[in-house]
């Protein structure tokens, strides 16, 4: 251990023992805390991500709606994206290395091996974009429908397929509810699909929100984990 | 025997529970610094390594050192015996409350 050798002989002031009622409220409320300490699944990231998707969609619905012919959203409507999108996904690193500070392993180096191909993935949609643009597809095509509904779906898919393996079955939820609502919208045309990502995004992603808030408020997070682990 | 005698009484401790608990909580397969469990428990590093020390020593967690001097590293898990040993605990727990 860390700890300086005299340590060894200190006083372990908390090795009383408990009436069963006490142990069971300790069980409860260590399991609670160790899981929001230990999980990047915060109520409060999922309604920052709710104001980002809403503010980026939006802006570029507002930027690009009643073009005729479509044309895409203004290159300052870009830009501030970019930068949106850059701080929201500074936000979640900082939060994910915060819960995970200290902790190695398995779980570890499985995240490292997932954001390969989610990393390619997304880079992919934007490479396929590019192709779309040299084979002559429309603006409407390349910067709106496609644009808007593709990362949805690579993502979708790819939380889909992760949770399925780990028998996350909310997460699996939420991964299908993206692909569906990005394929639906699509039906919107190219400047409003932006608008119904907006609002369905943000609601999604609310609803996110308040599920993590009542699990973390009612702890069965932690008891579906011990569940999972045959402790309960 | 009193009721909470079933219970084991290695874990029966706050201290002990906690720890076991905490590492409970972490995914199979993955451990824990010392020092991040010792601010997620708010321990001192002597109460805690004393803990450690009794659960280690029954074969409920693991320790590993790795690197020298200022740069060492314990790293901490819980066994499969210590996860056995903490759902047994959580069930005699539950069948004393029960009882009630």
């Amino acid at each position: 251990m860390n700890a300086q050798p005299n340590d060894h002989h200190a006083t372990t002031h908390e090795d009383y023992s408990l009436d069963p009622r006490e142990a069971a409220g300790l069980l409860e409320r260590s399991q609670r805390e160790a899981q929001r300490k230990l999980t990047s699944d915060k109520p409060a990231l999922s309604v920052f991500s709710a104001l980002v998707v809403l503010a980026v969609y939006g802006s570029i619905w507002s930027s690009s709606r009643g073009h005729h012919p479509y044309s895409g959203p203004s290159l300052t409507v870009v830009g501030m994206v970019y930068i949106l999108v850059a701080v929201a996904a500074l936000v979640s690193m900082a939060v994910y290395l915060r819960a995970t500070a200290g902790v190695s392993g398995r779980s570890r180096r499985e995240a490292r091996s997932m954001s390969i191909p989610f990393v390619v993935a997304v880079v992919g949609v934007y490479v396929f974009d590019g192709a779309l643009k040299y084979d002559g597809f429309s603006p409407s095509i390349v910067y709106g429908v496609f644009d808007a509904a593709a990362p949805w779906l690579v993502v979708g898919a790819f939380l889909a397929g992760h949770a399925a393996a780990k028998e996350d079955w909310w997460k699996v939820a939420g991964g299908v509810a993206m692909m569906v609502v990005a394929a639906g919208s699509a039906f919107a045309g190219p400047a409003n699909v932006w608008g119904v990502l907006a609002i369905a995004g943000c609601l999604l992603l609310l609803a996110q929100g308040v599920l993590r808030f009542r699990w973390q408020q009612t702890g069965s997070m932690a008891r579906s984990t011990a569940l999972r682990q045959g402790l309960l | 025997m009193a009721p909470d005698e079933a219970l084991d009484p290695l874990i029966h401790t706050p201290a002990r529970l906690r720890i076991l608990v905490t590492l409970a909580a972490l995914p199979e397969g993955d451990v824990v610094s010392f020092t991040r469990l010792q601010s997620l428990l708010d321990l001192t590093a002597g109460n805690l390594i004393t803990h450690l020390r009794k659960l280690e020593d029954a074969g409920y967690l693991s320790s590993e050192k790795s690197g020298n001097g200022t740069a060492s590293r314990t790293s901490i898990a819980l066994t499969r015996r210590g996860r056995i040993a903490l759902g047994e605990y959580t069930a005699t727990l539950r069948g004393l409350l029960d009882g009630v």
